[in-house]
């Protein structure tokens, strides 16, 4: 991949016609809005990355995985793709090509290494958030000046990755999810404010989205070919079409609603291991792995601005063999003597003709200077209070879903089985009589319990002893589902008091409503 | 007044409770204020109470002043065991437009993490009064992260847990630990309404709070 973000791909290219080439977008520096600004890093060869390094870097390689009993293959580098071996493809199409390197996809490996790219991310910004299993986003807009901005930022950043092994797409844009979506249409695009982001959101196709082939199908049965059409549709008939998380989704998309993303939170302490594909015999091999364990490990301390105290390494081998090395550390020790220091161990050791299958690191790491450290727990630091309502629940709603949050007075429904349905009960019944408030149960259940009944009676927990006069809840006739309910305050063998209701006209249709006590 | 009284502090309850004490709640409950510190309840700060499984309803020992508050200020209702009835707590006097109902669905995988988050957020909002959470297994961490929330936005926290934590330590402020008599021996009054009688114990609190029992027929 050619990295020059300043030679941004045209919009006129890598979309379609329509949208003028603006200063704004090929010019990173201008940003001066107080928005968010996001890069998302994608690695589209993360599997086969993961598991080789830059060892490989030249051999056609492809990661597989199994999915229902067929091989398939999950990533294939570019060399693999000149063969014409594509993600998707079975791995008996091309089993035969002894050329092909096939590496068994591991998500547990990919996991911990996305992990520890968001400690080396951290030297960028604070904010960090994984998505998926390849690909990271990074709020950026605090550290432009830092960086010198964002070309500089972004040029910093690919160099950093490809000297660690990995080639990452990326996409920058004021919204997380926009700059996901831009990066898989076109990845090294960079967007800097919402106005010029919405432009090119409009005439991004919609296969770029994150939606089933059904939904895509759907889409192009309705002759919907690019955001900015979905967006001239009617939202009541796409919600109905397509679905209400589909709306969301392109509300969200758009910066018209608030997008949560879950930010990395680091590790307070470091553990890492790396496990030898084949059992090793080498020296050689077991440097390799403890370099890449150790260069690990100075992202974190180099996060952490602290200095290891102790350091023990871990072996594990055939015939379970585990052993450990412990080493003090001081300001003195540097990589090549802890480097060396466990191959003299293992040279030392009898390993009497067991193999080493993996190596640790453990580290207790102490602050470099105390006099330095931040007490987060002054008075100083207290955290921020949350003045505005109408923030608190756009906050709640954007990371807890729309129906995760509702104010208790909600009379939008007219359903009874609904929870806030005042409407159908209360004002029929208020309507009976100006004084007469029948007492109501502070609980009720989320669906009705249609409960067991004997003789006609109802049970629930034992046989129910009726203990208030009936009251009877019937909707006005030109409501969509007529209710004709006659409701009761009960009460358990055990004394527990419940509200029941008995659907008219219907046998031994009893069911639990609320609960008193 | 005899010396041992006043080291007990009985008397310099019934003082507070004579002038307005801007710092709590009262419950409306003679019996109770009378033993809590200060008089009621605590407008900042943790209140757990420990109750004998978390389905238990305890409600109405806390409806009054919860009614009180949403008359002013925002009352939070995190992760409840069953869904509030509006109209119950309208008649308890509850201003509805004011409360606000927090419930994530169980199959949600992260239901516990975003529950904890959620209650963080209501007890850091500035304009809410009190904040109710429903939980259990919480680590003393956790509660001292809430509490701290709590002295943000000037809130009052009140957690319903099970009673089996009743040994373990905790920041909250005020530790009651509640039960409800066998309803059998309950009785219903002329007009059908139910009176239910809370035994209680704090556990935590002020000095001559502290284990102090309360029985509460409402």
């Amino acid at each position: 991949m050619n990295f020059d973000p300043l030679v941004v791909p045209s919009i006129n290219n890598s979309l379609s016609s329509g949208v003028k080439k603006n200063k704004g977008i090929n010019c990173p520096q201008l940003i001066e809005s107080s928005e968010d600004l996001w890069v998302y890093l994608y690695f589209p060869y993360f599997s086969i990355e993961v598991l080789t390094g830059n060892v490989v870097d030249k051999q056609p390689c492809v990661s597989v995985t199994k999915v229902k009993k067929i091989i398939k293959v999950e990533a294939a580098n570019p060399q693999a793709q000149v063969l014409g071996i594509k993600s998707g493809m079975s791995l008996q199409s091309f089993y035969m090509n002894e050329r092909v390197k096939i590496l068994k996809r591991n998500q547990e490996v990919e996991y911990f290494v996305l992990e520890s790219l968001c400690e080396w991310a951290l030297k960028f910004t604070p904010r960090i958030s994984k998505v998926g299993y390849q690909g990271l986003l990074l709020e950026v807009k605090g550290s432009l000046k830092l960086f010198g901005g964002i070309k500089s930022l972004m040029k910093q950043m690919v160099t950093e990755l490809k000297s660690l092994g990995y080639k990452p797409e990326f996409a920058v844009a004021p919204i997380p999810s926009a700059a996901v979506i831009l990066c898989k249409d076109k990845s090294n695009l960079v967007v800097v404010d919402k106005t010029n982001l919405k432009k090119i959101l409009s005439i991004t196709s919609v296969t770029a989205l994150f939606i089933s082939h059904q939904e895509k199908k759907n889409l192009k049965d309705l002759g919907i070919r690019n955001l900015g059409d979905c967006r001239r549709l009617p939202r009541i008939g796409l919600r109905e079409r397509l679905s209400s998380d589909f709306v969301d989704m392109l509300d969200r998309l758009f910066g018209d609603k608030p997008e949560y993303v879950e930010e990395f939170t680091p590790r307070e302490f470091f553990e890492s291991t790396f496990h030898f594909r084949s059992e090793v015999t080498e020296i050689k091999s077991l440097v390799c792995a403890a370099q890449d364990l150790l260069r690990e490990l100075s992202f974190y301390l180099s996060r952490r601005q602290s200095r290891p105290s102790r350091l023990i390494w871990q072996l594990e081998g055939s015939d379970n063999y585990r052993d450990f090395l412990s080493i003090c550390c001081d300001d003195s020790l540097s990589r090549e003597s802890l480097i060396k220091s466990l191959v003299s161990y293992i040279s030392e050791q009898t390993l009497a003709g067991r193999y080493l299958s993996s190596l640790g690191i453990k580290v207790l790491d102490v602050p470099k200077d105390l006099d330095t450290r931040i007490d987060f727990f002054s008075s100083k630091y207290k955290g921020e209070k949350i003045l505005d309502c109408k923030n608190l629940i756009l906050s709640l709603r954007g990371r807890l879903g729309e129906g995760a949050v509702f104010f208790l007075k909600e009379d939008f429904s007219s359903e009874p089985e609904d929870s806030y349905y005042r409407k159908s009960i209360s004002n029929h019944l208020l309507c009976l009589s100006s004084t007469y408030y029948p007492e109501r149960p502070l609980w009720l259940v989320k669906k009705p319990v249609k409960l067991s009944a004997t003789n006609r009676w109802p049970e629930y927990q034992g046989v129910l002893v009726i203990k208030s006069e009936r009251e009877r809840i019937v909707t006005n006739w030109w409501e969509r589902n007529i209710i004709a309910r006659d409701y009761f305050i009960a009460s358990t063998a055990s004394g527990r008091r419940i509200w029941i209701y008995k659907e008219l006209g219907v046998l031994n249709s009893w069911y639990l409503r609320g609960i008193f006590d | 007044m005899k010396k041992n009284e006043l080291f007990r502090g009985v008397d310099l309850i019934y003082g507070s409770t004579l002038t307005t004490n801007k710092n709590i709640y009262s419950s409306t409950f003679e019996d109770l204020d009378r033993i809590l510190p200060d008089g009621g309840w605590p407008r900042v700060g943790i209140t757990e109470i420990l109750i004998p499984t978390i389905s238990a309803n305890v409600l109405r020992l806390l409806l009054p002043a919860l009614a009180e508050i949403s008359k002013k200020r925002w009352v939070v209702l995190v992760s409840p065991p069953y869904t509030p009835f509006s109209l119950a707590w309208e008649q308890a006097g509850a201003d509805v437009s004011k409360i606000l109902v927090i419930d994530l669905p169980e199959s949600d995988s992260r239901n516990r993490t975003n529950t904890l988050w959620a209650y963080e957020q209501a007890l850091r909002f500035d304009d809410c009064g009190a904040a109710l959470f429903w939980g259990d297994e919480m680590s003393t961490l956790e509660l001292r992260k809430l509490y701290r929330a709590t002295e943000i936005g000037n809130t009052w926290g009140i957690i319903f847990r099970s009673a089996k934590f009743a040994n373990y330590s905790s920041p909250a402020s005020l530790r009651i630990q509640l039960d409800t008599l066998p309803l059998s021996k309950c009785h219903l009054t002329s007009n059908n309404l139910s009176s239910i009688k809370f035994k209680g114990t704090i556990i935590k609190g002020s000095s001559y709070s502290m284990g102090q029992q309360f029985l509460l027929e409402i």
